[in-house]
């Protein structure tokens, strides 16, 4: 299986400091010893070896995704010059998605015009639609960025809808979701995501793990959110999570790392040219997303066979064994591999988030169900036989 | 949800059987979200593309 999307980090530090960042506040510090952004002859090699992979591989489509830190941090008409030069090494069956996916606070009108021209879409980071939903995202100083996202937002809403992509908002299981939800509905993004917080089994996130009286708070509040959604009487937004959730069930392959036993076909590389996996894995132990291999002497299909990167290939065998067991097995898949490390074991262990998307998952379950005639009234309770 | 129907390694119940459903059978469906979803997977089974793109960092 090749890869098909293409993480470049076009900038490698951020004008914020989230107080909950798993790359600058995390378990790895490899950002520090990297340049600040990729030079030319990075970016050319990067650019080379992704239409000789995309060549190979005979693919039709590839994402291209404009990363950071904070990309923004980077001249637009840089990152321009980026993606048509990636446009210009594929062949010509072959079509460049290209987006940024920023924290919005540097969107100008002159950015996004810049970023049109180049036909780069814009995919913005924010945890909910009022300043009060993002305490944790300030900047270097401690001030809140919300005041800037904000605006930038609705630029970008205003002036280029075409190019909106969509948010990606972190749950805070403190928030109401239904509030959440809805502030985010404010912002009129095409899509939302809401997606878990970095966390495993030795370093588990917030709130976790939770008290007996309130088991699943990351449960619940996904449950919450989905019912505001699905009962709205129209799809006022897609929403990521939930609807490849709907897909899962219906036998589908999904289009999320949330979910699923589908392969992982993203990789990264960095401001030194490294070729490594997401960043999403530096919140398990330093070094974790590194595969020692870089784009000056080594091509992607060499990243392919790196083990890591065949773990999130192989599917349930990668699991533990009270996954592959699990009757939510094929929805599940797992839960996001992250979340799954455990010091001293591994990645084969059940998610940090188990319990909590059993809970979730059983509720879009039970609501699909009952929308296709399939199901009259609460899901059955199960009778326990105790530890697996 | 007790803290029994839900620890690691999961319970013995199993989902209810929806893999059975064709998705051209389901155009009748009465539920405006579910349709506008089921409209969408209808296309990417029918031309698998970008849509399997699974990176969760980016939309």
């Amino acid at each position: 299986m090749p890869f098909r999307q293409f993480v470049l980090k076009v900038h490698g530090r951020c004008n914020l400091a989230c107080r909950y960042c798993y790359l600058y506040a995390g378990a790895d510090s490899g950002w520090r010893d990297r340049p600040a952004a990729p030079d030319d002859r990075v970016l050319s090699r990067a650019a080379d070896r992704i239409a000789e992979h995309a060549a190979a591989h005979g693919l039709p489509d590839i994402a291209l995704v404009l990363h950071g830190g904070e990309p923004l941090l980077t001249d637009p008409a840089r990152l321009g010059a980026v993606v048509d030069r990636v446009r210009a090494a594929v062949e010509p069956g072959c079509t460049v998605h290209a987006t940024v996916q920023t924290n919005g606070t540097l969107l100008t009108r002159d950015r996004l015009d810049v970023l049109a021209r180049h036909r780069v879409r814009v995919g913005v980071s924010l945890d909910g639609g009022l300043a009060a939903h993002n305490r944790e995202r300030v900047d270097h100083a401690g001030r809140p960025s919300w005041p800037a996202a904000a605006r930038g937002l609705r630029l970008l809403a205003d002036h280029w809808p075409a190019g909106y992509a969509g948010i990606l908002s972190v749950v805070d299981p403190g928030t109401d979701p239904v509030e959440v939800y809805e502030s985010l509905l404010a912002l009129r993004p095409p899509a939302v995501d809401f997606l878990l917080p970095h966390g495993n089994l030795s370093a588990p996130p917030p709130g976790l793990p939770a008290p007996a009286s309130a088991p699943v708070p990351y449960g619940d509040w996904l449950c919450a959110a989905f019912d505001r959604w699905w009962e709205a009487g129209r799809r006022d937004v897609r929403v990521r999570l939930f609807e490849e959730c709907i897909a899962l069930l219906l036998g589908i392959p999904a289009a999320t790392e949330s979910l699923g036993l589908q392969p992982f076909t993203a990789v990264v590389v960095e401001t030194d040219g490294s070729i490594e996996q997401v960043d999403s894995l530096k919140s398990a132990y330093e070094g974790a997303a590194a595969t020692g291999l870089d784009v000056h002497r080594n091509s992607f299909d060499e990243a392919l066979a790196h083990p890591g990167v065949a773990a999130r290939h192989a599917g349930e065998a990668a699991l533990a064994d009270s996954c592959r067991s699990c009757p939510l097995l094929h929805v599940c898949g797992g839960g996001q591999y992250p979340h799954r490390y455990e010091r001293g074991s591994g990645f084969r262990n059940p998610s940090v988030y188990c319990a909590d998307l059993q809970r979730f998952i059983r509720h879009v379950a039970d609501r699909l169900a009952v929308s296709l005639g399939r199901r009259g009234g609460p899901i059955p309770r199960a009778a326990h036989d105790g530890p697996p | 949800m007790t803290t029994e129907e839900t620890r690691p390694g999961g319970t013995d119940a199993a989902l209810p059987d929806l893999l059975d459903l064709d998705l051209s059978e389901l155009r009748t469906v009465r539920h405006p979200v579910l349709e506008e979803v089921l409209a969408q997977l209808r296309d990417r089974t029918a031309e698998p593309t970008e849509a399997l793109w699974n990176f969760n960092s980016s939309l």
